[in-house]
């Protein structure tokens, strides 16, 4: 999906137990950010980012936003979830 | 017909059982949707959302299963969709009562009353739009601001006059122009002939109205004309101007014209006039003018602009519009948006 010339992606639902995540390109393409919201912020906000940030890097993907919104979702729901929207964030991309 | 899972409401006969769904909830079938999403069991519809533009509407289960997160599920449903879309931000109109069931999903509240809540969802949210509207308004310190909204479909001698007659009263006016594509006129042409209008008129500056005021999200009936939701509808965008924005823009005073013609609209003054004061923000009714015969109003420009030879009613025109708004009228932009008038029903 690319709204305009952006590349975007999105993956997951707002289900209990799972997380939302979209990821678009980076306004120039550079820097790129990760918001994060959750239900468990306070107890468990720096692992998910860790997570994704890990994904991330597996991806070999910078310059691009990620917005994230967890339902109390577990790490191998958040790897699997950041895989997917990888993935179609790439082919969005070319 | 599926016996169980989530389906769209696509046939008659399933608008049929979703307008039956939301009729025993009290509700009616929302207006301009554009997706339905409904979800059956034993072949029998239970639960439905819709999607008008960029709004979730009409999220309804059946007395039999509530509280089972399926309200939850089929908004989550339709939100993805609707970012699928290509909407960056997705905004949810329902009852007070439901605004806590989808702000743990991530909707964020923007306002609410007795009878409806706004929340919104993705960027660009409230906050990131107040700040670029801050900084276009770019205001003197410590000088009274007030505000006029408009729709301006199109810009008329009416609304000139009501912004001198705001500037007189206040030194500074903001005049918000209704951002919504739901006018015969576009947006980027009503926010134009509003600039090109009101140049001249020292003290007051022109800006697009944002998501926040008239819009589907906030009051889905000054599009749809149903007088009997314009109260709620009312009721929730005077909530959002005098609880968020005036106080975030330092607003002090809002002036409308009086709404002799339209009961959306006047029920839209009536529900400012009890709103407004009780969050300590002034409300100023005032008079429209008049020109030709009786008052000038932008319906009249558009009946005129209905007649196939409007380019000959020129002095009538003028009664009622500027020079700016005249030339626009009569120029080939003009011409093409009076023929397309001519073939549309509704008020707008």
């Amino acid at each position: 999906m690319t709204v305009g010339q952006i590349a975007s992606a999105q993956a997951g639902t707002l289900e209990s137990n799972d997380i939302f995540i979209r990821m678009t390109a980076a306004p120039d393409g550079k820097g790129g950010s990760i918001a994060v919201e959750s239900i468990v912020m306070q107890q468990f906000g720096d692992d998910i980012l860790q997570t994704i940030k890990d994904c991330l890097a597996a991806a070999g993907l910078d310059g691009v936003d990620i917005h994230a919104n967890d339902r109390g979702a577990l790490k191998c729901t958040i790897v699997a979830r950041m895989e997917a929207v990888a993935a179609r964030y790439k082919e969005a991309r070319r | 017909m599926l016996a169980q899972g989530y389906n769209h409401i696509v046939t008659p006969r399933e608008r049929a059982a979703a307008a039956e769904l939301l009729r025993e909830a009290g509700l009616d079938m929302p207006e301009g949707i554009d997706t339905g999403l409904g979800f059956y069991e034993d072949g029998r519809l239970v639960g439905v959302a819709f999607l008008a533009g960029n709004v979730i509407c009409g999220v309804c289960t059946s007395s039999t299963h509530q509280e089972q997160g399926l309200a939850s599920s089929l908004v989550g449903r339709i939100l993805t969709e609707a970012l699928g879309k290509g909407f960056g931000r997705v905004c949810i109109f329902t009852k007070p009562e439901e605004a806590p069931k989808f702000a743990v999903m991530g909707f964020h509240l923007v306002a609410a009353t007795e009878a409806a809540a706004l929340l919104e969802f993705g960027s660009p949210d409230y906050a990131a739009w107040m700040r670029q509207t801050r900084a276009e308004l770019a205001q003197g310190e410590n000088v009274p601001l007030g505000a006029v909204v408009m729709n301006a479909n199109p810009f008329t001698l009416g609304h000139r006059g009501l912004v001198e007659e705001a500037v007189r009263r206040c030194p500074q006016v903001v005049v918000f122009v209704v951002e919504e594509d739901a006018s015969a006129f576009p947006f980027a042409d009503r926010l134009a002939l509003v600039r090109h209008g009101v140049s001249g008129i020292a003290g007051a500056a022109v800006l697009p109205a944002g998501p926040y005021m008239v819009s589907r999200g906030s009051f889905p009936a000054y599009f749809s004309g149903k007088a009997a939701h314009a109260a709620v509808h009312a009721g929730l965008d005077a909530e959002i101007f005098a609880a968020k924005v005036a106080p975030d823009l330092g607003i002090a005073i809002r002036f409308v014209g009086d709404e002799p013609y339209c009961p959306a609209t006047a029920t839209y003054n009536a529900v400012m006039r009890r709103v407004l004061p009780a969050h300590g923000i002034g409300f100023c009714e005032m008079p429209r003018r008049c020109g030709g015969e009786g008052i000038i109003s932008a319906s009249k420009v558009r009946e005129i602009l209905r007649d196939e030879r409007y380019g000959q009613r020129t002095e009538e025109l003028r009664q009622l519009v500027p020079e700016t708004t005249l030339e626009f009228l009569l120029s080939d932009k003009g011409r093409g948006i009076a023929e397309a008038l001519r073939g549309r029903s509704g008020r707008h």
